[in-house]
């Protein structure tokens, strides 16, 4: 797996990137074969690494975590 | 006293409920919901269905708190859907439930959307032990109860009742507002002519995949030629698969010695299926239940009492264990809030 990308992400504090990490890593990906995906809170930033086989494979992967965790920042935004 | 708050979102649906329990008091104190409704001639795809539901959960989770007039203190238990269903649209609500579950520290309860329709069913109609035919979109299933089990008598074999209607409301271009199975019915109400179709009963199954081909054919070949009219064939359309779902029920009272049917699902509001099945019960010395549209159609506030249900017999679902799954078994539910 040669394809990889790092995201770190700050969130306002070490609470809601746990909150975050926890939620999101319930899921596994849907093709665990090909995407292999890493995710960990330190202090409040939530760093997320992907490893996939191919250039297709990580963007829609890294596509579908944005979209959850916008889900979950929403979420805490509006009932935090 | 125990308040329970339910997401729904398993297909075009997106419905969140607050239920209280207060000894053997049902409260419903908030039932709101939004609906995704696609152009006439299209059906809902899961990715599409998916975004509509995260864009508005969050305002109808806050109209429903609203609505309840409790806060997010009151709440005891997060309940959600995990199947069956479309699974992008069925993680999106999941997602949101788990998040208030840590932000708020409730315990979490994943429910059966099946289950959540027939307790819904159950506790609006007081129903005591009826023979259950659940019928949407998505599902086609017989249901009696036994043994803390929620047993499947006859079921689909392709698929489900509601799905053969919205497919063929497609073929017609009928509006998908507010459903296209409520469209098909009031078409049908003046249809005049009856054309035959398959009628494919199986012992206790039933299929529809045949139906719906058939009568497609039919659409496209005499439609043209004006000798028979759309409301003709969603008549003909709904006489044929009600029969065949009454058959099944009938089938199934007989086996086990019931004089009571309960309609739940989306497909369960149809008046037309209602007299059928109650013509069918009335000869048999029995009664048919059926609740309206507040309940028959997916709800926050069926999945909030399922899973309020389960709570208070002691179960939780675990972070780890809260995902979502698209085929969930109706009978794979250990019912142990109900004894023998």
């Amino acid at each position: 797996m040669d394809k990889t990308i790092t995201l770190e992400i700050p969130l306002p504090n070490e609470r809601l990137a746990t909150i975050a990490a926890r939620v999101i890593e319930v899921d596994k990906e849907l093709k665990a074969d090909q995407v292999k995906r890493t995710i960990a809170a330190e202090g409040n930033i939530l760093k997320v690494r992907f490893d996939c086989y191919t250039t297709k494979m990580l963007r829609v992967s890294v596509n579908s975590f944005l979209e959850y965790l916008t889900m979950v920042t929403r979420t805490m935004e509006a009932f935090q | 006293m125990v308040i329970a708050i339910g997401f729904e979102g398993s297909a075009n649906k997106l419905g969140v409920g607050i239920i209280r329990h207060e000894g053997d008091q049902v409260d419903i104190l908030a039932n709101v919901r939004d609906t995704y409704i696609t152009p006439p001639g299209q059906g809902f795809l899961p990715r599409d269905t998916a975004q509509h539901h995260r864009d508005c959960i969050l305002d109808v989770t806050q109209k429903a708190l609203k609505q309840a007039n409790i806060s997010t203190q009151d709440i005891d238990v997060i309940c959600y859907t995990k199947g069956p269903g479309m699974g992008a649209p069925l993680l999106s609500v999941a997602l949101v439930a788990r998040t208030l579950s840590l932000l708020w520290n409730k315990p979490l309860v994943g429910v059966n959307h099946c289950v959540g329709h027939i307790e819904m069913g159950i506790e609006v109609t007081k129903a005591k032990n009826p023979v259950v035919l659940y019928v949407s979109g998505g599902n086609t299933q017989v249901i009696a109860y036994s043994q803390q089990c929620y047993r499947i008598f006859g079921e689909t074999l392709d698929i489900a009742v509601g799905n053969c209607l919205d497919r063929f409301a497609r073929i017609l271009n009928l509006s998908n507002d507010p459903s296209p199975g409520y469209n098909i019915e009031q078409y049908a109400k003046r249809g005049k002519k009856y054309i035959p179709l398959p009628y494919t009963v199986k012992g206790m199954d039933v299929s529809f995949s045949g139906i719906l081909s058939h009568i497609e054919k039919i659409a496209k070949e005499e439609l043209p030629k004006g000798e028979i009219t759309p409301e003709d064939l969603c008549f003909s359309l709904q006489e044929t698969v009600f029969a065949m779902l009454v058959e099944i029920t009938e089938r199934t009272m007989a086996h086990v010695e019931s004089n009571e049917v309960l309609l739940v699902g989306g497909v369960g509001c149809n008046i037309r299926l209602q007299e059928m099945m109650g013509e069918m019960a009335k000869q048999r010395n029995g009664v048919v239940c059926a609740t309206d549209d507040r309940f028959c159609i997916d709800n926050g506030i069926m999945i909030a009492h399922a899973g309020l249900l389960a709570y208070k017999t002691g179960f939780t679902t675990p972070l780890e264990e809260s995902t979502v799954t698209q085929r969930f078994r109706t009978d794979q539910v250990k019912i142990a809030w109900r004894e023998n």
